[in-house]
This record gives structure tokens, C-alpha cells and sequence, in this order.
């Protein structure tokens, strides 16, 4: 499925309400990679999918159509995210204490890098490079495709502020990429 | 930077839709999230019923604070020995009434006293007390005679039979008569040293206050007896150890009924306290 499939006949007819197991059918998908590529962990992404769609069956009733469903439900995602990476920072404090979990964590991404795309595992290493302000935005816009003026509204900030965002994040994203491109160069040799 | 590089689009297009979430993983989210929306809304009615009873826990401790507050400030025994004061004085209403007592002297009114019921020799001290409050309360009069008067009052009051404070009027012990005649003692002293000092005989009221002091150093009047023996003092020679040390006494009762007349007879200025 691709991750920025056209909008749904869904969309169009949410004001006449919406019954929230097709929402979840149609949208699930593209939340949980949303999810994913906003640098929630995959042990943690069905969790961080859950809290959305809690949050998404307590709201229906107020959606108002105004805006596309899909911009909602990427607001909805861009929040549960930043709270999971609230929650993850807290939770790092700790981690000297138990080094015993970071082991374990360490053991679950060499197993997770065997079972997925490498392109995947590359992208998400390069988006991990930048501060999560730029890569809200540089997902939202480079790999979700929407306009600048969205994911404006969607992160709640200026839309200038969302135009320099994208524009260091795509900086960043460079530079990360030719970093990535030498290293590979480097070890092939 | 406005556009990406080619080779980074490439990266991009070729990751998407490579991960997708298997239809195993999307039903056990959504059971998942039916599951907690059913239990969202019995822990809110949970919750709802928590508020409630932590609102009523609140609310009880609230209204036991505001009836501890507004009950009497009395020791458990004191409210015991003034409810057993009350019924007594509800049953010997009578004899009170029939008595000459209010216009009587004090020995007259002390037979009559002496045929009440006996009480336990506890209680008269409590009652003494209670009476000397009251009669502090009520009194701001200066001269001797008044303070005569007032004396005469409180020992009136105390010399009335109290009641013990576990026992009815029929079961009271035996009064003791050491307190009694001790206590009448005090007040024959006192009354003494009054009219002494209505008299004009500062001297001898000193002397008999001393004699009083000696034989009964925490007598029930003994504040009485205190502040009766600053005015003798002032009243013989109001030098200025005497003046301070009679501050001094209106320093540790500031609110004694005999203030006024102190400050008369020792020259004592209102604002230095």
C-alpha cells in the first residue's frame, strides 16, 4: 500500500458521520508507517497505533470536515509521537541503571534489521539524524506528500517556520545520505 | 535547499509502501482498542464513584473539624462536672428557691448550703474554678467595698455543692471537710484584708495577706490574695520596685478584674503593659 494513497470517498462524507472500524480498515496502514517514520520504535509502533485510534474513536464526533481526514489523522499521529518521545527520553535516564535492557534492545534491532527492507533501515537511520521539529515536517511533506501549508497546520507552527524546517531537514537529510553513501563506499572497498 | 537530490527521491520512493502492517497486527490493535474503550468507561464510572466517595470522606472530615471546633472548650471531665452541675442544680431548684441565700450573710447561707446533698471532694475545685472564670468575666469593679462584693460572690458560688463527675446527686460522695473549712478559711482572710484596706489599714491587710499566702500558697484565691496584697503594697508605699512588680503581676493577668484598681493605687499609666 502506498503510504500517500488519494484521498477516500470517506473523506467527503464525514459529516454525515463516520463509523470508526472503517476509518481504522482504511487508515490504519498509513498512520502505523506515519508512525514509524516519525521515529516510533516497531517494538512500540502497535502501542503508539492504539493510542491514535483512541484517540481517534473519542474525537470522531467532532471532526468537522473541514480539513481532509488523513491531515486529522496525521495531527493525531504527529502528537502520539511526540509524546512517545517524551515518554522514551524519560525512560533513557534510567537505561545506565539497567544495562541489561540495552542488550536486549540491541539484540531486537539486529534481528528487526534482518527481517526488514534495507532501503527502510537506512532511511529510518538518515531521518534519525535530524531534530524532531525538521523530521516531522520532512516526512510530512517529502515522503507523505502534503503542502507545506499543511503540515503547517498539522504541527501547529508559522508557515515559514515550516518552510525552514523543511529546508535544514532537507540539508540535513543530504548530508546524512552522502555520509551513509561513503561509509558503504568505504567498506565495499 | 529547495529540492531534494535524485538519489535521495530514489531512496524514498523505492521505501514506500514497504512497510506494511500485517492484517494479524491491525485485529489485534483494534480488539486492542475495543478492549480499552470498554474498560475506559467502567474505570470512568469507577473513577466517577471514587470522586464521589473521596468528595463524602472530605465532607465528613469537614463537618467533624467544623463540630470539634464549635464544641465548648472544656476538658471531657469539665463538660462531665458542668452537665452534672446543671442536673443537680435542676434538681435542688427548690431549696435554692426557699433559701434566704441572696440576702443572707454567709454564715447563715452556709448552714443552709450544709444540708444539701454532700458531694465528692474533687468537684469542688472544678467548680471553683468555673466560678472564679465567671466571676472575672463579669467583674470590673475597682474600689474595696466592690471588691468585697465580688469576692463574696465567687465564694458563693464556689461554696455551692458540686457534684462528682461519674456520679448522680444520690450516689455523690461525702464533701470533704478539709476543703470546705479551708476554703471558708481563705475567704474569711480575704474579707479581712478587704476591710482593712476599706479602712485605711494598708498595713494590716498586708500582713493578713502574707499570713494567707503562708498557710495557703495555691489556695483557691490565691490570684485574689496575689493582686489584693500589690494594691496593700502600693497603698503603704508605692516605691518603684513595688510599681514594677505590680506591672509585672498586670503582665501575667492581663485581663484580671482587679487591673483597673492597681493601676489606680500604684499609679500604674494605661499604655504600659
Amino acid at each position: 500500500m502506498a503510504l500517500s494513497a488519494p484521498m477516500t470517498d470517506l473523506d467527503a462524507n464525514v459529516a454525515e458521520g463516520l463509523a470508526f472500524d472503517d476509518v481504522y480498515a482504511r487508515h490504519a496502514d498509513f498512520v502505523h508507517a506515519v508512525l514509524r517514520r516519525l521515529g516510533v520504535d516497531r517494538d512500540r509502533s502497535e502501542d503508539a497505533l492504539q493510542e491514535v485510534f483512541l484517540v481517534v474513536h473519542r474525537r470522531l464526533h467532532t471532526f468537522e470536515g473541514r480539513a481532509a481526514l488523513r491531515s486529522w489523522l496525521y495531527g493525531i499521529a504527529v502528537r502520539v509521537s511526540r509524546a512517545h518521545h517524551r515518554r522514551e527520553a524519560f525512560s533513557r535516564l534510567w537505561t545506565p541503571l539497567f544495562s541489561a535492557s540495552e542488550t536486549i534492545a540491541d539484540d531486537r534491532d539486529a534481528s528487526e534489521g534482518a527481517e526488514r527492507g534495507e532501503g527502510l533501515r537506512v532511511l529510518d537511520r538518515l531521518l534519525d539524524t535530524m531534530p524532531r521539529e525538521r523530521r516531522e515536517v520532512f516526512v510530512l511533506v517529502e515522503i507523505e506528500e502534503l503542502t507545506v501549508v499543511e503540515v503547517a497546520a498539522i504541527v501547529r507552527c508559522n508557515v515559514n517556520t515550516a518552510r525552514s524546517r523543511l529546508r535544514l531537514a532537507r540539508c540535513d537529510f543530504e548530508r546524512a545520505l552522502a555520509r551513509h553513501h561513503a561509509r558503504e563506499e568505504r567498506r565495499l572497498r | 535547499m529547495n529540492e531534494l537530490s535524485p538519489r535521495a527521491r530514489d531512496l524514498i520512493r523505492e521505501t514506500r509502501g514497504a512497510e506494511e502492517l500485517s492484517a494479524e497486527a491491525k485485529s489485534r490493535v483494534l480488539d486492542a482498542v475495543h478492549a480499552k474503550l470498554a474498560t475506559g468507561t467502567l474505570s470512568a464510572a469507577m473513577t466517577a464513584w471514587y470522586v464521589l466517595g473521596a468528595l463524602a470522606a472530605v465532607g465528613g472530615a469537614i463537618a467533624l473539624v467544623a463540630w470539634a471546633l464549635s464544641a465548648p472548650n472544656t476538658s471531657p471531665r469539665e463538660r462531665s462536672v458542668v452537665s452534672q452541675v446543671e442536673l443537680a442544680n435542676e434538681q435542688s431548684a427548690p431549696s435554692i428557691e426557699t433559701s434566704p441565700s441572696e440576702a443572707t450573710p454567709a454564715p447563715a447561707r452556709t448552714t443552709a448550703i450544709r444540708a444539701r446533698p454532700p458531694a465528692s471532694p474533687v468537684a469542688p475545685r472544678a467548680r471553683d474554678r468555673s466560678a472564679m472564670r465567671r466571676a472575672t468575666r463579669s467583674e470590673t469593679r475597682a474600689s474595696p467595698a466592690e471588691d468585697a462584693v465580688v469576692i463574696e460572690s465567687v465564694v458563693r458560688e464556689a461554696d455551692e455543692p458540686p457534684l462528682a463527675p461519674t456520679q448522680s446527686v444520690e450516689e455523690s460522695a461525702p464533701e470533704s471537710p478539709v476543703v470546705r473549712s479551708s476554703l471558708a478559711e481563705e475567704t474569711e482572710m480575704l474579707r479581712a484584708a478587704h476591710r482593712a484596706l476599706a479602712h485605711g489599714a494598708p498595713g494590716e491587710a498586708r500582713s493578713i495577706l502574707e499570713d494567707h499566702a503562708r498557710r495557703f500558697p495555691d489556695g483557691v484565691l490565691a490570684l485574689e490574695r496575689d493582686a489584693t496584697r500589690w494594691v496593700a503594697l502600693c497603698a503603704i508605699d508605692p516605691t518603684p520596685g513595688v510599681v514594677h512588680g505590680a506591672l509585672g503581676f498586670l503582665r501575667m493577668h492581663p485581663h484580671t478584674m482587679h487591673e483597673e484598681r492597681i493601676r489606680r493605687v500604684c499609679r500604674v499609666p494605661g499604655n504600659s503593659l
